[in-house]
């Protein structure tokens, strides 16, 4: 049942770190710290808690969804939560669903994602998509970008008549990171910038932060 | 699931909210109050949708205007964090307007579309 959760790695980490990091910008861009997190992907759910746990040690007032489209990955990671909910008392939900698409419009939150980002057959990738196996959590299809792509769209889509969205995302450099970038600046008025890079044997894993650019004038 | 879930989920195929909830089993669990939490999730909130909640799982009535970050309704607040903090939905279903039916199995809501649409 284990096997179709994707373990924690380099890319992880990074991801982390990168947030973790970001935290001052967060708390001038939502002029206090952010309410709301939403995580796709969660599968063992070491950012969701670790954001929780270091990022906001001090402050327990935020909101964490965590989602998936693999049931197995929830249903562990609701089993892990309350170690860090009632040490913490942070507030950490699961929602299995497909990328956005059970959200309701709103403003104000922080959106992570860590994409099934390896460059696979198309098969490969609806393959995973369509019996909800391990090789959803990293078969991304042409560019390893068909994941991606449909986030990017849904995102845009979603958050059009909202101010304050915040977006990490993690790419590679296979995936062809600016024309992600570029889609997301030209249909969701998103500013972007990369906030996290590193090398993991030939592959460079980028971290990306898009916020939307009613408030462009933050750096 | 918690009650305060609920409230951010739209149906994904018909994108309508709110989704009816019919629960099946439902638990209480006790957490530690905070005041400020509360107060930051209530502007996320539909109002009217909170107050229909608050009458369909027996809290009573709320009052008509959402409470603001200077209130001193304590008394508010409390049943607020009971209700959307403190009551999980175990089992259940939501349902949408047009018949879809979306299970909460083991405190999980499953809001997956049944079939993957290709042409997404």
């Amino acid at each position: 049942m284990d096997s179709c959760i994707y373990p924690p790695a380099e890319d992880t980490f990074l991801l982390i770190d990168a947030i973790v990091d970001d935290r001052d910008f967060m708390q001038r861009y939502f002029m206090s710290l952010p309410s709301l997190f939403v995580e796709i992907g969660v599968g063992s759910g070491t950012v969701t808690s670790q954001v929780a746990a270091s990022c906001f040690d001090d402050h327990a007032k935020t909101l964490y969804l965590g989602t998936d489209i693999q049931y197995p990955a929830l249903h562990r990671f609701q089993q892990f939560v309350p170690s860090v909910a009632t040490e913490k008392q942070r507030i950490v939900e699961v929602v299995q669903g497909d990328l956005l698409t059970f959200l309701r419009p709103m403003d104000e939150w922080v959106c992570i994602f860590n994409p099934p980002y390896v460059a696979t057959e198309e098969e490969e990738y609806w393959r995973g998509q369509h019996q909800r196996s391990d090789i959803a959590t990293w078969a991304g299809g042409i560019l390893g970008r068909q994941l991606v792509d449909r986030f990017c769209q849904q995102l845009c889509e979603l958050t059009r008549n909202s101010r304050r969205v915040l977006l990490y995302l993690l790419l590679v450099d296979t995936n062809q990171p600016t024309q992600v970038m570029q889609f997301l600046q030209t249909n969701g008025n998103f500013c972007t910038l990369e906030i996290n890079h590193r090398r993991v044997g030939w592959e460079s894993i980028r971290v990306y932060r898009c916020w939307k650019r009613s408030f462009s004038a933050l750096k | 699931m918690r009650l305060l879930t609920y409230h951010f989920l739209q149906c994904p195929k018909t994108k309508t909210f709110p989704l009816l909830l019919e629960p099946t089993q439902v638990e209480t669990i006790e957490t530690e109050y905070n005041k400020e939490f509360i107060l930051r999730m209530i502007p996320r909130l539909d109002w009217n949708l909170v107050r229909q909640v608050s009458k369909q799982f027996a809290f009573g009535e709320l009052p008509p205007v959402a409470p603001h970050n200077d209130t001193t309704d304590e008394e508010t607040l409390r049943l607020l964090h009971k209700l959307l903090l403190e009551t999980h939905i175990k089992e259940g279903v939501l349902k949408s307007q047009d018949g879809t039916i979306y299970p909460i199995k083991d405190g999980i809501p499953n809001m997956l579309i049944t079939q993957v649409n290709q042409d997404e």
